[in-house]
């Protein structure tokens, strides 16, 4: 396997969708390509960050209207 | 060596407890945790960003709702996404604007350029592994996360749609092609294509920082 079809076979290889023969050879490939391994960081990287970008604070005015805003609590309280 | 790559990211489900006693903090929680996916999400079924936002409202307010009457035989955060997604296609059909979600409106099928690669195939530059992108960190004058949002909504819908429940909604293969009426393969692909252009951008915001 080549650097080439490592981008090919990413999201496969993270999902477990290989067949076990070309998941043996990625994952050799892995251990030999320092490039390869720095690919694949950021490709997890990626996912991360996108977890994270979509959970920041909901607008303040979507808590008033479910009646969830802290404001409003501590009113009620 | 395997579990290193294909390890899940964490996907903590809250405690359905508190929120079927409708506990504010625990229900803020959830709100926050989820209301920029289901925006996206409205946004690639409705590809209108006020519509989305009534929508997802309308969705909120279902989901509080029917939070008491939730059994638990899917997760939370999948019997979310379906309420949403439901009302966002009924919402497209009220208005005679439902578009299927396709992969056919995106002619991209590149991985990672040829010009990436020399000829036996090695990379011609090592990739970046972006573990210096924190989503706090400013680059290109704002934070990291506010343009990884930009660089989601720039996806095309259907890619966007997949991705969302997928990587961030941690739903699995099945649930998303059921709930987003896509076949497995479909499926498979707009996640690929999704992540590897996810990817590609970051890297060149990388660069760019």
């Amino acid at each position: 396997m080549t650097c080439d079809q490592i981008p090919k076979l990413a999201s496969s290889y993270i999902g477990r969708d290989l067949s076990a023969v070309i998941r043996l050879k990625f994952a050799f490939h892995l251990v030999q390509c320092k490039s390869c391994r720095a690919y694949m960081r950021g490709f997890l990287k990626a996912r991360d960050l996108a977890v994270q970008s979509l959970q920041m604070p909901a607008p303040d005015a979507l808590m008033q209207a479910l009646g969830l805003h802290e404001d409003d609590q501590k009113v009620r309280g | 060596m395997l579990g290193r790559w294909t390890k899940a990211a964490p996907f903590t489900e809250p405690d359905l407890g508190l929120l079927q006693r409708r506990d504010p903090t625990a229900l803020r929680r959830m709100v926050n945790r989820h209301h920029g996916s289901m925006v996206g999400l409205a946004r690639s079924i409705l590809r209108n960003a006020a519509a989305a936002d009534d929508v997802v409202q309308e969705a909120w307010i279902a989901v509080i709702a029917g939070l008491p009457s939730f059994e638990g035989r899917a997760k939370l955060s999948t019997w979310m996404m379906a309420i949403l997604v439901n009302k966002a296609r009924a919402h497209a059909r009220r208005e005679g604007r439902y578009v299927p979600l396709l992969d056919a409106d995106d002619p991209y099928d590149e991985v990672e350029g040829p010009e990436r690669f020399d000829h036996t195939g090695h990379w011609r530059v090592a990739p970046d592994d972006l573990e210096t992108l924190t989503p706090e960190r400013i680059l290109a004058g704002r934070e990291v996360w506010k343009q990884v949002r930009d660089q989601i909504d720039r996806l095309p819908a259907a890619q966007r749609a997949v991705l969302i429940l997928r990587d961030v909604e941690g739903a699995d293969a099945a649930e998303t092609a059921d709930i987003l009426d896509l076949s497995a393969e479909n499926q498979r692909v707009l996640l690929h294509r999704a992540r590897i252009r996810l990817r590609r951008a970051l890297d060149d915001l990388s660069h760019r920082g």
